[in-house]
């Protein structure tokens, strides 16, 4: 045999795993082969030392990390356990048709509460609304607790009475033909002109100006604009389904008059 | 360090009452039973994970994923082998998996090549000067002798290593190693006839 092939098996001969032929001839060549047998007694040295290798301990914490490691786990098991059972519920409302419709129903009844609930939260600033203007800045001022009464009154009562009015067909109403008309009523000018008013609308639908913020240069056509918001129709405003008065500030720029 | 793995193929009662605790609480083992898992476990996971990996922090933290995983699987082991079985071979999937894991990124240049490797020499010159029956001078040859020794084990190809290691310093016969590593015996033999091989050729020295 030769070393090549002696020194290929020198491996599963240390071991006894040479079938019984093939040992036989491995060690009638190790016998006279010095090199080989060197190479088999080097690696019987690996081989001790590294079954001599000593054991390492592990650090006393060891148990600790691995406690730490579950108990993390088993947190999040929890909610992935609560996800899953959520996720089955749903399930099986979508596949259950009398369900699905009940759970839709909740849903409606559900998202009206929560409308409700936020108007409900906004409202409270509106219910010290006295009726008079409000100060510089449009910020109305809430009222003492004592005309709290009065005002709700004030706001729940009446306003239905107010929006009964109805607007008669017969009231001008502000639209393009309107104005059209009323710039063919008027023919004073030749140039372009602006006007810039705040008006009040109250809850009957009625208007007046209350200021002129720009003046046009020609007199007439302020009292021909404030006359048309006057005499015009108005739906009242409403704040959460009641009428309320309401304070406009109208702009009328580009007016153009023939002659 | 022979255990005499896996000669305890049958399950011994310890393990049986495990198994029949564990049915009984179906989703996760009884803490007591998992403490007793762990104690009896412990070293022979750390040991394996750290011949493996050869730094004691990797294997700390392996080793963590081995008990880990068992707490999360013992509910599906059914007893086709032993628990140390099992448990082996769960050791050796994620110490090998690491080492991949270490290749790669030492492959992508990310890290350089001896960065965790020689982190390792942890046991002191004081702890080698305690081994009763040796002169200092030989405590020392026989340290530096086990260091280049474990640098070199490192230094294998994974699947060398796993094998190696299997066979010379845990002690199972290639039977043991093939039915753990789901390979055939050839493989097992040519995988340790190289490693030995390779490690004989890099601790040329060493070995005189």
């Amino acid at each position: 045999m030769r070393c090549e092939k002696v020194l290929g098996h020198l491996s599963l001969f240390l071991d006894e795993m040479l079938e019984v032929e093939l040992a036989d001839g491995v060690s009638q060549h190790l016998r006279s082969c010095s090199d080989c047998s060197r190479e088999l007694g080097r690696l019987k040295k690996l081989r001790n030392a590294l079954t001599s290798l000593e054991p390492v301990e592990a650090p006393d914490y060891f148990y600790d990390l691995v406690n730490l490691k579950i108990s993390r786990a088993r947190q999040e098991s929890w909610r992935k356990n609560l996800q899953s059972a959520f996720e089955c519920w749903w399930s099986r409302v979508r596949t259950t048709e009398g369900m699905w419709y009940v759970t839709r129903l909740m849903g409606a009844m559900a998202t009206i509460v929560f409308f409700i609930a936020i108007s409900s939260a906004m409202n409270p600033i509106y219910l010290g609304l006295s009726g008079q203007l409000p100060g510089r800045g449009g910020v109305a001022l809430i009222q003492p607790s004592q005309q709290l009464a009065k005002n709700l009154q004030k706001v729940f009562g009446s306003p239905l009475a107010a929006q009964k009015k109805p607007i008669r067909s017969s009231d001008p109403k502000i639209n393009d033909q309107y104005l059209a008309n009323l710039a063919q009523s008027v023919s004073r000018t030749a140039h372009d002109d602006t006007v810039s008013v705040v008006a009040v609308v109250d809850r009957l639908g009625a208007a007046k100006v209350q200021d002129v913020l720009e003046y046009p240069s020609d007199d007439s056509l302020l009292s021909d604009f404030t006359d048309m918001i006057m005499t015009a129709g108005w739906r009242p405003a409403s704040q959460n389904g009641r009428a309320v008065d309401a304070w406009l500030v109208l702009t009328f720029s580009k007016i153009y008059v023939y002659n | 360090m022979n255990t005499g793995f896996p000669d305890e193929l049958a399950l011994n009662r310890y393990e049986e009452n495990c198994l029949a605790m564990d049915q009984e609480h179906s989703h996760a083992p009884a803490a007591e039973v998992f403490e007793e898992i762990f104690n009896r476990y412990q070293s022979m996971v750390f040991n394996l994970t750290f011949r493996i990996l050869g730094d004691r922090e990797e294997a700390l933290d392996v080793s963590q994923e081995v008990f880990f995983s068992v707490f999360r699987k013992l509910h599906h082991f059914r007893g086709e082998s032993s628990l140390k079985t099992w448990i082996y071979r769960i050791t050796i999937n994620r110490a090998s998996n690491r080492c991949r894991w270490w290749n790669r990124l030492r492959r992508r240049g990310t890290i350089s090549l001896d960065e965790h490797l020689s982190k390792d020499d942890s046991r002191t010159l004081s702890d080698s000067l305690e081994s009763a029956g040796n002169t200092p001078e030989q405590d020392l040859v026989l340290q530096e002798q086990r260091l280049e020794i474990e640098r070199s084990l490192r230094r294998l190809p994974v699947q060398q290593r796993v094998a190696v290691i299997m066979r010379d310093v845990e002690g199972l016969s290639y039977d043991e190693i093939a039915g753990l590593l789901q390979v055939s015996l050839g493989t097992v033999k040519s995988r340790i006839a190289r490693g030995r091989e390779e490690l004989k050729r890099r601790l040329n020295g060493t070995l005189g």
